[in-house]
């Protein structure tokens, strides 16, 4: 004996109606979504630049972080100085390319710099008119190599300008990038520098 | 000093002028960096206009300043172009769906 009753099947039709308004609100919502995916750039500006100052050096044909110039000799009657070398590197660790400006500035044994207060102090620094400047691919790596030498020297107009200091001079370098939105080199936080160089003077 | 020429173009770029085009082309080439396009002959390009422009060889800069301007913004513009093409076919999606529930739910309801 079958003592279960039989349920009564319901027949359900389907809101063809519902669904097809749901269909179209959910394809309006990918298509407001998609948009705004199109014209959102897909890569941000998050990174860093590397800057890094080397010497050359000649009997092991190397670049190396070491055997920097702590002094050179200044010709009083010639208002010069002997030359002084130095190479620096720059890598491109950002997410996008990015242009580039490396400046030297020479400035008083006593000038700040840190992060923010850069050597924007022009009375107790020297800046070279000549700075280097590349625009570098992502992951790119700018020197060192002869690109990147910097050559300068003291000359009477620097002497004048710093005058003489006897705890020694900073040789600074600053990375600079260009900022689109302001249509400016903007400073980017990173310097390196050799302080306590000294100035030897004969005449 | 601006040279005119047969065809009255004027020609010879100031050193404002070879600045301006190079700040631009890197402005193009940072938008298509982001995009993730590959751009590097485009950066050898910059590359050397910034060059010409530090040795003072003003009108070479800015028509490579130019070229690169051109060039990117053509990338950016096939770039944008292929990726909306899928969306083109939206609508047509639409009313495919739309047309399969009406001839289905006719047929059920039949």
């Amino acid at each position: 004996m079958n003592s279960k009753k039989e349920k009564p099947i319901i027949k359900r039709e389907v809101n063809f109606r519902l669904v097809a308004q749901i269909v179209m609100v959910l394809t309006l919502i990918g298509i407001i979504v998609t948009t705004i995916m199109i014209f959102t750039p897909p890569l941000g500006g998050s990174g860093y630049g590397v800057l890094s100052v080397l010497t050359y050096n000649e009997t092991d044909e190397l670049y190396e972080t070491d055997n920097y110039p702590t002094s050179v000799i200044y010709n009083q009657t010639e208002g010069l100085s002997e030359n002084i070398t130095l190479f620096f590197m720059v890598k491109n660790q950002y997410r996008i390319a990015k242009f580039f400006e490396v400046r030297l500035k020479i400035g008083l044994y006593s000038l700040i710099i840190d992060e923010n207060t850069f050597g924007s102090n022009t009375s107790t620094y020297f800046h070279e008119e000549h700075w280097k400047n590349k625009v570098l691919n992502r992951e790119e790596q700018w020197g060192p190599n002869t690109q990147t030498e910097t050559t300068f020297n003291f000359n009477s107009a620097i002497f004048t300008h710093l005058g003489y200091d006897a705890n020694g001079y900073k040789i600074v370098f600053e990375l600079w990038e260009f900022d689109s939105s302001e249509n400016v080199f903007v400073f980017s936080g990173i310097f390196v520098y050799l302080t306590s160089f000294q100035l030897i003077l004969v005449s | 000093m601006p040279v005119f020429n047969k065809t009255n173009f004027i020609s010879g770029a100031t050193k404002t002028e070879a600045y301006d085009a190079i700040t631009t082309a890197f402005t193009k080439i940072e938008e298509a960096s982001r995009e993730g396009i590959n751009i590097t002959q485009q950066i050898t390009k910059i590359n050397a206009a910034i060059q010409d422009y530090n040795n003072g060889l003003y009108d070479d800069a800015y028509f490579k300043a130019q070229e690169v301007i051109t060039e990117t913004t053509e990338l950016i513009t096939d770039l944008k172009t292929g990726r909306l093409f899928p969306y083109i076919l939206i609508p047509f999606n639409i009313i495919l769906v739309a047309a399969v529930i009406v001839f289905f739910g006719r047929n059920i309801r039949d």
